[in-house]
């Protein structure tokens, strides 16, 4: 009896914490906002057929002659866009580092303590486990022998044959 | 001929020696360093949020051992063996380098948390099949390594005092479930008396605060720091100041900064409850302060909660005080086969008063509760031991 | 009157039904703000975010492969749009200003202290206490919309409970023992 008791007043600190008032979906002033995704919507209905049409890649995979075409497209896309990227993406990159954390940041003593004293040992947990996301996963298995193919080239090679 | 002969093959032999002794040195485990070990463990240890929960079920007594936890565990078998092996060896090094002050890199806290889960769980386990001096030495390591997370820096102390509660727990638990025995039981208190001689105090911390302070308020390093703050508003203020700045401005905030955790040192020497309040005024003094003393720009972003770390570190040695004093509360028991009328005198007690435990018999065990509050909880703590019947 | 099931919904959408549109959103907008809420942390963002949401879905529609995978696909788009506008305002669940940096476990009111609660939880296991007493969701519907189990929702929502029962409790919400049985 006490269990239900005790659930019930976990849920009602909860639902009073978060404000659970039920939020409406304004149709017209959504359109308003965001007008042009909203005749992007009402294009598809102009098209007739159904809007689904086979996806682009589809298409261009059928025939050799437009996969040609399309790598060189891409070739061109990317050569053009790395050229242009330095100046551009300098501005982006100190935007950027104004705003958002590096990993080395987020794993200083201080960026740690101030996590910490905002939200526990939870708060540093997170910080660190955000920190160390760039380095993905551990592969599921490293075995000894992957690494010496890595080194070696070979694994089976027991004897170094240059010295 | 024969001193020749003989001669020769004393050189031999001591050749050979050598080369032995050699060999063994170039194979020797465990290094010298356990965070070297540390280290490993956290590279091979991976944990779902899903196991990492019911791990924290485990260790919080919401759940028993299970046989999806048993498998876990067999899977994470060299983690764990990596973790036992590390607290064995004495020295620590995780690598940090101080002169960088705030911005020092610190290891990766998020694994270890994960990793006394782990331990705890196997402790668990052993103890529910019956080996529970096995069990407690699991929880010994994780005491060692709670000591060896708390390097110098205040955020490591955090994280250490985080793992000493979780060994405490867990301990806790393993004597509530074992039968009281005086072999097993006296072990733990000798192990308990090594464990206490490695140091495990705030102070290297707050000695560290200061010098880090001391090398972080400066031009170069500075921004780096401020940056460190989600508070935009705050954040602006500070470095409009930096761009105001006369050459002083850095000293004088300096030398603010070295009296301001001078007063911190001296506060944490108080009784609890002087130094709760000393240490909850000097925490908001700089903040205070901030928007009309330029001299306080620093300490007012660089000071954490005092009051709150005092608090912690409070609970920390009360905790352990429990611990000791319930196994000599349970000794007693082992010995007269019943459990004393009254608290035995000369045991270590609640630091939060500086007083000794309250002792109450209760119908599964016994209880001892702190006879002060902890005023960052606002709250009396007590700690509960059944007997196993 | 009965409700139209959300596939055909979603195929009059992709073919340009505005009404089709309007009615899936109308549908999933507590949803949607429920999730963003429990990264952004602020109940105004959130409504922000999850229109941006939809506008993104109404561009987007065409490629959603599989219809029955409407309110999944679109809660994939509302973790985006909440943690790109958590980077973008410097506000993730909650802000502390100068002032408040040295204080930490100060006695707030009981709902500071429950967001509090809240905050220490994992992404995941906050995201299902949203969507359950946010919108009064049933397990069945959350379930569609995080694309588990209705099993692994009661696991979390079970253990999102006691984590924060337990915080609750540490932190001298004396009247309160979740699970304990005892006052």
């Amino acid at each position: 009896m006490d269990k239900e008791k005790n659930e019930k007043h976990l849920d009602e600190l909860i639902s009073h914490a978060i404000n659970t008032e039920k939020p409406q979906f304004d149709a017209e002033k959504w359109k308003q906002k965001y007008p042009d995704e909203y005749q992007t919507l009402l294009s598809r209905a102009a098209k007739g057929d159904s809007a689904r049409q086979p996806g682009i890649l589809k298409v261009i995979l059928k025939s050799p002659l437009t996969k040609i075409a399309a790598a060189a497209v891409i070739i061109i896309a990317v050569s053009f866009f790395s050229a242009h990227q330095d100046s551009s993406e300098q501005a982006d990159t100190i935007t950027v580092s104004k705003i958002t954390k590096s990993p080395v940041e987020m794993m200083t003593a201080i960026s740690l303590t101030i996590a910490y004293r905002k939200g526990g040992i939870e708060a540093v947990e997170e910080q660190c486990k955000q920190a160390f996301k760039p380095i993905g996963p551990r592969p599921r298995s490293l075995s000894i022998e992957q690494i010496l193919t890595e080194f070696n080239g070979n694994s089976k090679t027991s004897e170094r044959t240059e010295l | 001929m024969k001193t020749i002969k003989s001669r020769k093959i004393t050189k031999a032999i001591f050749a050979v020696l050598v080369l032995f002794v050699s060999a063994l040195s170039a194979f020797a485990y465990p290094p010298d360093n356990a965070a070297v070990l540390y280290y490993q463990a956290c590279m091979l240890y991976e944990v779902d949020s899903e196991m990492n929960g019911m791990l924290n079920d485990l260790r919080s007594g919401r759940i028993e051992p299970n046989e999806e936890i048993k498998e876990f565990l067999k899977k994470n078998r060299r983690a764990i063996d990596f973790v036992l092996d590390a607290s064995e060896v004495r020295h620590c090094d995780w690598g940090v380098d101080y002169s960088q002050g705030c911005e020092a890199l610190m290891p990766p806290f998020y694994k270890f948390r994960q990793l006394s889960y782990l331990i705890v769980a196997d402790a668990r386990v052993l103890a529910k099949q019956g080996d529970y001096k096995t069990a407690l030495g699991r929880c010994m390591s994780l005491y060692k390594m709670a000591r060896h997370v708390n390097e110098r820096t205040l955020i490591s102390y955090l994280v250490g005092v985080a793992l000493n509660a979780v060994a405490n727990d867990c301990v806790i638990k393993i004597l509530s479930d074992m039968p009281q025995d005086m072999e097993t039981l006296t072990l733990l208190k000798g192990q308990l008396v090594r464990i206490d001689r490695l140091p495990f105090s705030v102070k290297p911390a707050l000695r560290c605060e200061h010098e880090a302070g001391i090398i972080s308020i400066s031009l170069d390093r500075i921004t780096d720091v401020v940056r460190g703050f989600d508070d935009g508003a705050s954040k602006d203020k500070i470095l409009e100041r930096i761009r105001a700045s006369d050459k002083q401005f850095f000293d004088r905030n300096r030398e603010y900064w070295g009296k301001y955790m001078d007063a911190v040192q001296t506060a944490f020497d108080l009784p609890y409850p002087k130094a709760y309040s000393k240490l909850k005024v000097l925490s908001e003094k700089p903040s205070k302060e901030f928007s009309k003393n330029p001299n306080a720009t620093f300490a007012a972003a660089l000071a954490p909660g005092w009051h709150a770390v005092c608090s912690l570190s409070i609970r920390s040695g009360t905790d352990s005080n429990a611990v000791k004093s319930a196994i000599e509360i349970y000794l007693i028991k082992a010995k007269t086969d019943k459990l004393p009328d009254a608290l035995p005198a000369g045991l270590p007690g609640d630091l939060f008063s500086g007083k000794d435990f309250e002792y109450e018999k209760t119908k599964d065990g016994f209880v001892l509760r702190c006879q002060s509050k902890d005023f960052l909880k606002d709250k009396i703590h007590q700690y509960e031991f059944k007997v196993k019947k | 009157m009965v409700q139209k099931p959300d596939t055909v919904l979603v195929k009059a959408a992709i073919d340009g039904d505005a009404d089709g549109f309007t009615e899936l959103c109308r549908r999933y907008y507590p949803a949607m703000v429920a999730i963003a809420h429990s990264v952004l942390g602020d109940r105004h963002l959130a409504e922000d975010a999850a229109q941006q949401v939809f506008a993104k879905a109404a561009v987007k529609l065409p490629q959603l492969k599989k219809e029955n995978r409407f309110a999944g696909w679109l809660a994939v788009i509302c973790r985006n749009v909440a943690r790109d506008m958590a980077r973008n305002t410097e506000k993730l669940r909650t802000t502390e200003d100068l002032s408040m940096i040295a204080a930490t476990a100060e006695t707030d009111d009981d709902a500071e202290e429950v967001r509090k609660a809240l905050n220490r939880l994992s992404a995941p296991a906050r995201e299902v206490i949203f969507l359950r007493y946010y919108d009064g969701m049933s397990y069945e519907q959350i379930s569609s919309v995080l694309d588990i189990s209705e099993q692994a929702i009661n696991g979390r929502l079970r253990r999102a409970k006691k984590q924060m029962a337990d915080y609750l409790r540490r932190n001298g919400f004396v009247r309160f023992d979740y699970g304990q049985g005892k006052k």
